[in-house]
């Protein structure tokens, strides 16, 4: 469960934001506030986890976008999880541009995860699953997840 | 046994299937939640059995009636969840004394981390991780890390808080006390439990705050003032399949958490949630 970590790369009023580890109570975003951005892309994919109080600051600190064009990649399930649950985590007028989803193999009992882009697997209202996905020995896997649940912050 | 509800189906195939099973019952009550009546409470030695709610009706259903178990049906344990609810109204030093083989019989392997300060936190994570690396299903290892994380906050943030504003002498680490973190893997059940050292946990505001998170949406509920976010009583909820809330008060809380192991995202998802007050 790696520290978190966060860098803003800046090019005018653009800027690019990754962020790593564990977003939990010792995550401090106060030096990165958004105050002044047009467009914020926040690269998720190497978010390993985030608890309630991560969940407060992330709240908090996206809030200092204020009017900026925000665009969430790469969100691992934990942070799809708490875009479905926890309103506020994806700003108003934020958008998801790439999220994984589980897939299992009931057979081999094996896991991964795949990725879905906006405008491929994906669009404002609908979710286009590749038609196959397969684990490294060839068993053929399914969606993981309740649909409706997982898939609720596309179809709002 | 008392049964409060004979004309349950639910009970009726119970104790058809199970009667021998249920040998903690002498002295206690069993309830259906499908025929609870609203504003009528049950005595605390009942326990209350159920199927098809959601999580939030469980915690309802608790908080109305008064009683200390809610048990759902799930494919393989209900009769003996249902036993261990009367066991632990019968003899509750047991779930203190060892949560892991209490309420899953026999375990595999287990894991124990002390904690008393903040600087703790990375040499628990990494033992945690290391454990944890022995399970080969990562939505287990997810919910396990989600768990510790909202285990591990509560035992620093809120009990010692909760304790001061008590005016209990046991308030503060500072004078040498220190939590504790075990995780047990069974056959199919990984457990993970969390001892405080303030016994400071009151069960029904732990369950109004799940209501409150449940009614209002964790977006509206969040706590921006000091201490925790108050949402992660639903999380560790959520990644469940069971919550166990023990408080011998002024001295110790033992919360723990079961999570099924061998199961999909989306089979872990039909599993139904219980609670357990002790």
């Amino acid at each position: 469960m790696a520290k978190f970590e966060i860098k803003v790369t800046k090019s005018g009023a653009n800027y690019k934001v990754d962020i790593g580890g564990v977003v939990d109570e010792d995550a401090d975003f106060n030096p990165h506030a958004l105050a002044g951005a047009q467009n914020v892309e926040m690269h998720l994919g190497q978010v390993k986890g985030i608890n309630s109080c991560g969940i407060r600051e992330w709240i908090k600190w996206v809030g200092t976008s204020g009017g900026a064009k925000v665009t969430y990649h790469e969100c691992p399930k934990v942070i799809v999880d708490q875009i479905n649950m926890v309103q506020g985590f994806l700003p108003t007028g934020g958008k998801v541009e790439s999220f994984y989803v589980p897939y299992y193999s009931d057979e081999a009992g094996s896991e991964k995860t795949v990725l879905f882009r906006y405008g491929q697997e994906f669009t404002d209202n609908a979710v286009n699953p590749p038609a196959e996905v397969k684990d490294p020995e060839g068993n053929e896997m399914e969606m993981d997840v309740v649909e409706a649940k997982y898939f609720k912050f596309i179809k709002k | 046994m008392k049964i409060v509800h004979p004309e349950s189906l639910l009970i009726q195939e119970l104790l058809k299937e199970s009667s021998q099973e249920l040998n903690n019952g002498s002295g206690f009550s069993i309830a259906d939640a499908k025929h609870l009546v609203p504003g009528v409470k049950l005595a605390s030695t009942t326990v209350v059995a159920a199927e098809e709610l959601d999580p939030s009706q469980v915690v309802a259903h608790l908080l109305e009636s008064g009683a200390s178990h809610l048990v759902q049906r799930n494919a393989k344990h209900f009769a003996q969840d249902i036993n261990l609810s009367f066991g632990m109204l019968k003899r509750s030093e047991d779930y203190f004394s060892h949560p892991g083989s209490f309420i899953a019989g026999e375990v595999e392997q287990s894991v124990e981390v002390s904690f008393s300060t903040t600087l703790d936190k990375p040499g628990m994570r990494r033992e945690i991780t290391q454990f944890l690396s022995k399970i080969s299903s990562q939505n287990v290892i997810e919910s396990a890390e989600a768990v510790v994380e909202e285990l591990y906050m509560n035992a620093m943030l809120d009990a010692p808080r909760e304790a001061a504003k008590r005016g209990q002498i046991n308030c503060s680490y500072d004078v040498g006390l220190h939590s504790v973190m075990r995780l047990h893997l069974a056959k199919d059940r990984l457990i993970v439990s969390c001892e405080d050292p303030f016994g400071s946990l009151d069960h029904r505001k732990f369950l109004k705050r799940m209501s409150e998170v449940y009614k209002k949406g964790a977006g509206e509920s969040i706590n921006f003032r000091e201490g925790g976010a108050g949402l992660g009583c639903v999380i560790m909820f959520e990644h469940s399949e069971s919550l166990y809330l023990g408080v011998l008060p002024g001295h110790k809380t033992l919360v723990s958490c079961v999570i099924p192991v061998g199961m999909s995202y989306r089979q872990r998802a039909n599993v139904k949630k219980s609670i357990h007050i002790i």
